[in-house]
């Protein structure tokens, strides 16, 4: 059917799972915070994959599990094809090369201590890549990849602005030449103008190094602009994957009909009729039975409460764990 | 048209700091009627939570902030009021609700206890009418079984019910005039919405006037009548918000409109950026304060302030060239259309 | 490239706000002046400490002797200013070790949960004991040196340092840019030595000066019980110590160098409040 030559899978998650003990006092047995419940999916080659949900969901703790930077409780990561929770200590190390991270708050995640130069160094002296000089060369020239002066190089991190700091964190990633970038909300705690700018440079940087991004977020605006694949995660499940056009304009599952239609959209001639949810999101502490949504979904049935939906393919690559697939292909649920 | 609930006239507001006299607010003036919702829209540094404490004067006078121009409410200019007097306004004709619903509540104390604060020092009820009150609050800003919640301490809480919470002792009192400074932002997008249809419904019910301050558009285009857009400590842009966002006229509220990632933006495209940033309040520019930035300014523009001006149907815009810009980006859309 | 020219600017700046701070300056100064009286103590004392001149025993302050003599006739304004080397030598030497083995302990304890609660208990156990007599036992113990005294002076100090570095350190091992860095693969020395330690120095550096202020006072206490530095050494301590009983008749052995303790101590602390305030609100600057 299709000509496309399949890219690389160059990540895959099966059935990932990171639960928290939590200690409470007053209780005798162990309970556990659900952060991720069981999660599949997949990054190809070169793609943005956007990752939203709202608290509670897991998204962030997710993708802090596939770097290991948190031991995963269960469920496999390959990356590259190697297992990454099989590799001892110093193998990971290792590969921490290909993989990193840009974290949300610009403020806390630069040692304020250290110049911007030996900030960015960092990962190349870890590695022990390149003699001192062509560690300098390489640093202001990713100083100037990211849009900012070579003199940032003697500065400190108080001395620049939220979004130059967003742009050092960068720099620093790509000083190792990764393959996967995990981008946990890096544009949330911005400016509207100055996420703008560095939205634009992530996808310059996506092209020029040919980089594929896991990339969390809440705003869903954000991540459809840069996002090829979304994928929706509610209560440490994905509840719905699809190609991001596909899933703005045919949202399956009820949840993800509900978020999208609560997004306020700045333009007033659009009269918006939001689904209004019932409740709250539950704690991730006592995730519901069955289909986490059910609660608060308004085509909930027994079934749903009994057992959980598995994701299913409803057309191509557009997936959703929801019992009502069951009832396709005659009639999808209005929306 | 009569006079308004509550108008701003020329307000400053001053702070002294290490590095010298900060104007956070320089010279913003607007008006709040009956029944209606105004939406402060801009980015840090702007001045938008600034103007909203300011109307409560709610800094500290003796240390850190000064206060100039007037705020007028039922005829008095509360800049000029005493402190009693103030307090007898604060949270009973006009009350608050912050960004924050975990830091604005006091984890010592239970929902009730806070609920009824208000209640009891302003209207003086005893501790029973008090109580009923609050319950009677609490269900009215769609909190479940308010019985028990009242007992409940600020953690047991979600976010948005505390948020629900923070709404209810804002209207304990029947207000005039509510100010919600960025009273979602914290919250997840569902919430969001149940929290904004709430504040509708009240409104309907009451009649107060709302002064929504905040920096998503979207908000701004699904729940409120007029916006006012502000950029460093000044008012750029006033309008009804269809006529805001059908025609933009500053050049900064269309540069930031341009960059939102909105659904139908081409996501193949670059997002327009307004170049430059923010300048710090210590160095605000000479003549325009947005001309650095600015793809089109000019000689004028960087010497000389413009006025907030009326551009047309109470629609204002400080701007000097903003006819000239209009015609010359709609001009050039048109030709992009024909090609 | 601009490197230079920001870092005088730099400077020029983090002097101003130095001589700004009134507590720093002034403390500053006490320290100086009591440095300089250790450092250059065969310069300013006119006599020699040692120098026993028996007939001239307990005589008033005078020309000759601007701090009167003790009960062998030593020169006690000599002996104050050489005193200075032994009480601020012990008082330095104990704040060093206890900063480095106080800042080792806190760090470890802070990253290694396990290593946590062995560590923190036993600096509960040692802090739950009154500081004098726990000295005083352990040199009792030891034996009346100078090495024993900076040994129990490091003793009874460092669980509080451990305790504050431990704290900033937990504090700082939330950070993001710790969880950074250990993206990026580096290993757990590095982190702890090179990334959180150096964000826990403020006040580690701020309760040194502390640590260094009570140990000269904790020097004097322990000489006052005869457990200090050993006769015939001069510390500020042991005169007093030896004006014990004639306090009536020669008040200028109490006196002098007590007062020599007070101005040293004040200095200390002035310097460390200074110090204190210097350092905090240059990571609050936004």
């Amino acid at each position: 059917m299709s000509s496309r030559t399949k890219p690389e899978k160059i990540l895959e998650v099966r059935g990932l799972k990171k639960y928290y003990p939590v200690k409470s006092p007053f209780e005798f047995k162990r309970r556990y915070v659900h952060a991720v419940n069981d999660v599949s999916f997949h990054l190809y080659e070169g793609e943005t994959y956007g990752l939203v949900g709202e608290s509670g969901c897991g998204k962030s703790t997710l993708g802090r599990t596939i770097l290991r930077l948190e031991e995963p409780t269960a469920g496999e990561v390959i990356f590259q094809g190697r297992n990454l929770s099989a590799l001892s200590r110093k193998e990971l190390r290792e590969a921490r090369k290909h993989m990193q991270m840009i974290f949300q708050d610009p403020y806390s995640s630069l040692n304020p201590r250290y110049r911007v130069g030996d900030l960015i160094r960092e990962s190349l002296v870890i590695h022990r890549i390149g003699t001192k000089k062509e560690q300098t060369e390489r640093v202001i020239e990713l100083l100037g990849k990211v849009g900012l002066q070579p003199d940032a190089y003697f500065r400190y991190p108080h001395e620049f602005s939220g979004g130059q700091r967003q742009r050092i964190v960068i720099a620093r990633a790509l000083i190792v030449q990764p393959r996967l970038i995990v981008c946990d909300e890096p544009v949330s705690a911005l400016d509207v103008s100055i996420q703008a700018q560095v939205l634009n440079l992530l996808k310059e940087l996506q092209e020029e190094y040919r980089l594929t991004y896991l990339f969390i977020a809440h705003d869903i605006s954000v991540v459809r602009y840069i996002s090829d694949r979304i994928g929706v995660m509610y209560l440490g499940r994905i509840a719905e994957e699809a190609p991001t056009e596909r899933l703005l304009t045919s949202p399956f599952h009820p949840y993800t009909q509900a978020l999208l239609s609560a997004v306020p959209v700045p333009d007033p001639e659009t009269k918006q009729e939001p689904v209004r949810l019932q409740g709250e999101i539950p704690s991730p502490l006592h995730p519901p039975s069955g289909c986490a949504f059910h609660p608060r979904c308004p085509y909930a049935s027994e079934r749903c409460r009994r057992e959980i939906p598995r994701l299913k393919e409803i057309a191509e690559g557009h997936l959703a764990a929801c019992h009502l697939t069951d009832e396709l292909p005659a009639e999808r649920p209005p929306q | 048209m009569g006079s308004h609930l509550l108008e701003i006239q020329d307000l400053r507001t001053r702070f002294r700091t290490e590095r010298g006299t900060v104007t956070a607010v320089d010279g913003v003036s607007f008006h709040l009627d009956r029944g209606e919702v105004l939406a402060v829209v801009g980015e840090s540094g702007c001045g938008k939570s600034v103007t909203a404490h300011s109307i409560l004067r709610l800094y500290e006078e003796r240390g850190e902030a000064r206060y100039e121009g007037r705020v007028l409410f039922e005829g008095r200019n509360l800049l000029e009021l005493s402190e009693s007097e103030m307090r007898a306004i604060r949270g009973n004709r006009i009350s608050m609700i912050f960004q924050d619903p975990t830091s604005s509540l006091n984890p010592v104390y239970t929902i009730g206890d806070q609920l009824m604060e208000p209640l009891r020092l302003h209207q003086k009820m005893s501790k029973k009418e008090a109580h009923d009150k609050a319950v009677e609050l609490l269900k009215l800003t769609g909190i479940p079984s308010p019985e028990k919640r009242i007992r409940e301490y600020p953690h047991q809480l979600s976010g948005g019910m505390r948020q629900r919470v923070m709404i209810s002792m804002a209207l304990a009192c029947l207000p005039d005039v509510l100010i919600a400074d960025e009273p979602t932002t914290a919250l997840d997008v569902t919430v969001q919405s149940q929290i904004l249809a709430l504040m509708d419904e009240l409104r309907n019910r009451t009649n107060m006037g709302i002064l929504l301050i905040t920096h998503d558009l979207g908000i701004v285009a699904q729940h409120c009548h007029r916006v006012v857009v502000m950029y460093l400590g000044e008012v750029v842009e006033e309008a009804e918000v269809r006529r805001l966002f059908r025609r933009p006229l500053h050049p900064y509220t269309r540069g930031l409109m341009k960059s939102l990632p909105q659904m139908h933006t081409d996501r193949s495209a670059r997002l327009h950026v307004i170049r430059g940033s923010v300048p710090s309040l210590h160095e605000v520019p000479g003549g325009c304060r947005f001309a650095p930035r600015c793809p089109h300014a000019d000689e004028q523009c960087a010497n000389a302030r413009p006025e907030l001006a009326d551009a047309e149907n109470g629609h204002k815009v400080r701007c000097w060239h903003y006819d000239k810009i209009l015609q010359a980006e709609e001009t050039a859309h048109v030709i992009a259309n024909e090609t | 490239m601009g490197k230079h020219r920001l870092n005088r600017e730099r400077n020029r700046r983090l002097l101003n706000r130095m001589l700004a701070n009134r507590s720093f300056v002034t403390g500053s100064i006490l320290t100086l002046l009591m440095i300089a009286l250790a450092l250059f103590a065969p310069l300013i004392a006119n006599h020699d400490p040692y120098e026993m001149d028996v007939v001239n025993r307990l005589s008033k302050p005078d020309a000759g002797n601007w701090f009167g003599t003790d009960n062998l006739g030593r020169d006690v304004f000599s002996r104050v200013v050489y005193a200075a080397q032994s009480s601020m030598g012990v008082g330095l030497t104990a704040t060093l070790i206890t900063g480095a083995l106080g800042l080792a302990v806190g760090l470890f304890a802070a990253y290694y949960k396990f290593l946590d609660h062995l560590l923190m208990r036993i600096c509960d156990g040692l802090m739950a004991m009154p500081v004098i007599l726990l000295a005083i036992f352990i040199v009792a113990t030891l034996g009346a040196e100078i090495r024993n005294l900076i040994i129990a002076l490091t003793i009874v100090y460092t669980p509080t340092i451990a305790r504050i570095i431990s704290s900033a350190a937990i504090v700082v091992k939330e950070q993001t840019y710790i969880e950074a860095v250990r993206s990026q693969g580096a290993s757990n020395p590095r982190i702890i030595w090179r990334h959180i330690m150096p964000n826990t120095l403020s006040p580690l550096i701020v309760q040194a000066t502390f640590i260094f202020a009570d140990a000269i006072i904790l020097e004097a206490a322990l000489s006052f019980f005869g457990a200090g530095v050993p006769a015939p050494t001069p510390s500020w301590g042991n005169i007093i110590y030896d004006g014990k009983n004639v306090i009536y008749n020669a008040w200028w052995m109490t006196v002098f160098p007590g007062a020599t303790i007070i101005l040293c101590v004040l200095g200390l602390n002035l310097f460390g409040d200074g110090l204190r305030d210097l350092m905090d609100p240059h990571t609050v600057k936004k």
